[in-house]
């Protein structure tokens, strides 16, 4: 028989059961909050990655430093912002994709892949002279060679050492280098005549007080300019960051730099510096010995002025795993020399349009027009000493830029932030 | 101890039939509203469901999948993936194309889709 106050015991079950109800409503309602959120926030990663997917497939139909609204899939759900613009040698891809709150930026560094035809070794233009080769020199790969062809020979007390003079493909070249990639000169002699984008922030380089910039490539170019030298000692430049000088640019051992681009007519790299930057002047180029640059590095020197016969100097022990290239453009006679080092060593490819004093080792793939030998004893015209020039040295995973043939294959070449 | 005994001998003034009914009411009401949750907490499996296939396609995506164009991922055997893979190319552009990926259960109904624009370096070769 049921007592009274069962009422209330009644009521205090109803309680219970109505705290254990409320907790599994909130419960599942978080449940469900998260999964929406997971869903959403895989979606607009999944569609940034496409709408990077998309500049590399369109790069040469996207007009640079334009930014893009693309409905990927016609859906009015899927919208990536998407903006390519140049950056020295290789072109930066932001894309930005965008749902409900969320949002997600995918940015790399896009560059050519290196196909298998392009892999070669040695082009050495036709200066109807035969290649000599010396001592313990390596060629390895496909060379293009002039027609007297390759020969052994003799020099500062040394023979060949070698079995093969080339290990690869031999092919005869023509009397002129393949031209340079045109469409990379042209952005490039901009930022050297201080020709600025329209979208750069400018700053007057001693105006700037701080020691250290670190700057993303989702917001607009930071040029740090000066009209007189600029001296990058003791300071951290970081990422969308353009130093421009009208006359000299010192980079310091003690300096940061990564991703940054430097113009300027000379520039000289100090002993021991080690960073990821792309230099560019037009009037010479100085890589102290052991500096070290990482990947993607480039050294671009479009010579248009009469003076420094030794325009680029990648001195002893230094390395550069990049692009290294020198043009001529202004006066095709103008005495113009490229030296690499002993015990230099480039990995990537090399593109000369002058003489080549080459003594260290390239892993990757050198255009030349003239090896030029300057020993203590005398100087022999295209002679190669105890060099190394190895195609198979270089990884396969190389993305580099369309020196000579403008490619619209693209490929990552590293992730930006 | 007057006031102790007059509490013990008290007659309680409760209508123990009407309450038993109230208390019934309220039990029964609040369990019908218990089973309306609990339900709901089970039906929640479809959500579990879709999230299993979302991850599905995650992992297809991860292994590169699609650029075999077969799948290969030790998935649950009441799932179905079907990967379309857009013949044309997306956009007029030769070297990208539109991948689909969708997820089904065994009744055919589709938990899951994805789409995703693929890059083919190379592709006019």
């Amino acid at each position: 028989m049921l007592r009274a106050y069962s009422i209330l015991h009644a009521l205090i079950i109803a309680l219970l059961i109505a705290t254990v109800s409320g907790g599994l409503i909130m419960y599942f309602s978080l449940q469900q909050k998260l999964a929406a959120h997971y869903l959403w926030k895989n979606r607009v990663i999944e569609n940034s990655h496409s709408g990077l997917q998309l500049i590399m497939g369109q790069s040469g139909r996207m007009e640079s430093g334009k930014e893009a609204l693309v409905d990927l899939f016609d859906n009015q759900k899927d919208s990536v912002r998407l903006v390519k613009k140049n950056w020295g040698l290789f072109e930066v891809a932001v894309s930005e994709a965008m749902a409900r709150e969320h949002r997600h930026q995918k940015m790399a560094l896009l560059g050519t892949p290196l196909l298998p035809e392009s892999r070669l070794a040695l082009y050495l233009a036709e200066q109807n002279k035969p290649l000599a080769l010396c001592g313990k020199t390596i060629l390895k790969g496909t060379c293009y060679l002039p027609r007297s062809g390759v020969k052994r020979a003799y020099i500062e007390g040394q023979n060949f050492e070698g079995n093969e003079l080339v290990n690869g493909e031999k092919r005869t070249s023509q009397k002129r280098l393949p031209p340079l990639n045109e469409s990379l000169k042209k952005v490039n002699l901009a930022y050297l005549n201080a020709d600025f984008g329209a979208t750069d922030s400018v700053v007057q380089f001693d105006d700037w007080q701080g020691d250290t910039l670190r700057h993303s490539f989702a917001h607009k170019t930071v040029v740090l300019t000066e009209t007189g030298p600029i001296r990058l000692a003791g300071i951290t430049l970081e990422g969308n960051v353009i130093v421009v000088s009208q006359t000299e640019v010192n980079i310091g051992s003690d300096a940061i730099l990564n991703d940054l681009i430097v113009y300027a007519p000379t520039v000289y790299i100090e002993a021991g510096f080690e960073g990821a930057i792309q230099v560019f002047a037009d009037e010479s180029i100085h890589v102290s010995e052991g500096v070290r640059l990482r990947y993607p590095s480039t050294l671009g020197l479009y010579k248009r002025t009469a003076g420094t016969t030794d325009a680029l100097v990648l001195s002893e022990k230094s390395r550069i795993a990049g692009v290294v290239f020198c043009q001529k453009i202004a006066d095709g006679r103008l005495p113009l020399r490229v030296v690499i080092e002993k015990d230099a060593l480039v990995e990537g490819q090399v593109y000369v349009d002058a003489e080549l004093d080459m003594k260290g080792r390239i892993y990757g793939s050198l255009y030349c027009n003239k090896f030029n030998l300057k020993t203590p004893s005398s100087v022999y015209e295209n002679h190669l000493l105890n060099v190394e020039i190895n195609a198979d040295s270089l990884s396969d995973h190389f993305v580099g830029v369309g020196l000579v043939n403008e490619s619209a294959e693209k490929a990552i070449v590293k992730w930006l932030q | 101890m007057a006031a102790m005994k007059r509490w013990r001998t008290q007659r309680l003034k409760a209508a123990s039939l009407l309450e038993s009914l109230a208390a019934m009411v309220i039990i029964t009401g609040s369990f019908a509203g218990g089973m309306i949750i609990y339900l709901n907490v089970v039906g929640s499996n479809r959500l579990d469901a879709r999230l299993v296939a979302e991850r599905i396609i995650d992992l297809e995506i991860n292994q590169g999948a699609f650029l075999q164009e077969e799948m290969h991922s030790g998935m649950p055997t009441d799932l179905g993936l079907e990967l379309t893979v857009d013949s044309g190319n997306y956009n007029g552009a030769v070297n990208l194309r539109t991948v689909q990926y969708t997820v089904t259960n065994k009744l055919g109904k589709k938990l899951a889709e994805r789409q995703l624009i693929h890059y083919r370096p190379h592709a006019e070769d």
